[in-house]
């Protein structure tokens, strides 16, 4: 069944249809949400709320969006969402313990090398903002088009390119120009 | 991106590559479970919504308030309000009735009381 159709049973309050549906979106927004939030309990508080709100919100859906790129917007919305409200009061007080996913060293990694590879990227990455993290992250991570990615962040493409141009050169900066991040294989 | 030249073009690859190879967590298997959780409070809430809403509406036509269980009462000019349930006639009586009033005798007792006073304090002088 394709995700369209499920959407559609969602409208008409198939909670069997949204169970499908979390199914398959819950890792794609996980990995978004992770990476915006660098949090495993924050991320999958996110995507909770992501998927909750598919539910409450899949009347708006008018299928002008296929039902994928719709699910990312509304899970983009909330993980930015979250990731805005980190100093709110309630936020730090209700949040859930940091789960075991959410410590980075607890993410193999297959080298030393690769693990400051790795750290180094992360440490680049958490200096642009939110918004930015998601928009490298939906580019080069998830490989979405700039038309899908425009229509997920609600932007112009020129826009978007403008953004993401911009992202890349803080990159740049952070990093270097190193060969391990911007070299070829 | 169309407007990246060759070797910016690399550079990008280069960086998705590296972002590509970055780990990440596996999702928790518990999404699916809260977002159970989420509907089923966002139903709770929307319960509890109609069942005040009918409560306060309910309120609002019966006016309990405003029924004839209680009644001012009290003597001319008082705007004390009492459950006029609560007290019976007897109460009432003593409540609203007139004080009671000492009999005039005791004008002429006082005036006896002074004078004898006012000779025991007039004696010694003599």
């Amino acid at each position: 069944m394709s995700d369209e159709e499920l959407l559609r049973r969602c409208q008409g309050g198939d909670e069997a249809a949204l169970g499908e549906l979390i199914a398959r979106y819950q890792e794609r927004l996980f990995r978004i949400a992770y990476r915006v939030l660098r949090d495993g309990g924050r991320a999958e508080d996110a995507v909770a709320d992501a998927l909750a709100a598919v539910w409450f919100r899949c009347g708006s859906w008018r299928g002008d969006a296929t039902a994928g790129t719709w699910i990312h917007q509304v899970g983009y919305r909330v993980v930015i969402d979250h990731a805005r409200s980190r100093g709110r009061w309630w936020r730090i007080w209700t949040r859930a313990k940091p789960s075991e996913s959410s410590d980075p060293s607890a993410v193999a990694a297959a080298s030393d090398h690769r693990a400051e590879v790795s750290r180094k990227l992360d440490q680049a990455l958490a200096t642009l903002s939110a918004e930015d993290r998601a928009l490298v992250h939906l580019h080069y991570f998830e490989e979405q088009s700039l038309a899908e990615i425009a229509t997920i962040v609600n932007t112009t493409r020129d826009a978007l390119k403008m953004r993401l141009s911009r992202a890349r050169a803080r990159l740049r900066q952070v990093l270097g120009d190193g060969d391990e991040f911007f070299g070829s294989e | 991106m169309s407007s990246l030249d060759p070797n910016d073009e690399a550079r990008d690859a280069g960086l998705g590559r590296a972002l590509r190879s970055l780990p990440l967590p596996g999702t928790p298997a518990t999404v699916a479970g809260q977002v159970r959780r989420r509907l089923r409070r966002r139903r709770l809430q929307q319960v509890a919504s109609v069942a005040a809403v009918f409560v306060a509406a309910s309120l609002v036509v019966w006016r309990p308030w405003a029924g004839s269980t209680t009644a001012p009462v009290g003597g001319p000019g008082s705007n004390t309000v009492v459950a006029a349930a609560e007290l019976s006639p007897q109460e009432l009586d003593e409540l609203f009735g007139p004080p009671p009033v000492d009999g005039l005798t005791i004008l002429s007792r006082r005036d006896d009381v002074v004078v004898v006073a006012l000779n025991r304090l007039e004696g010694p002088k003599r």
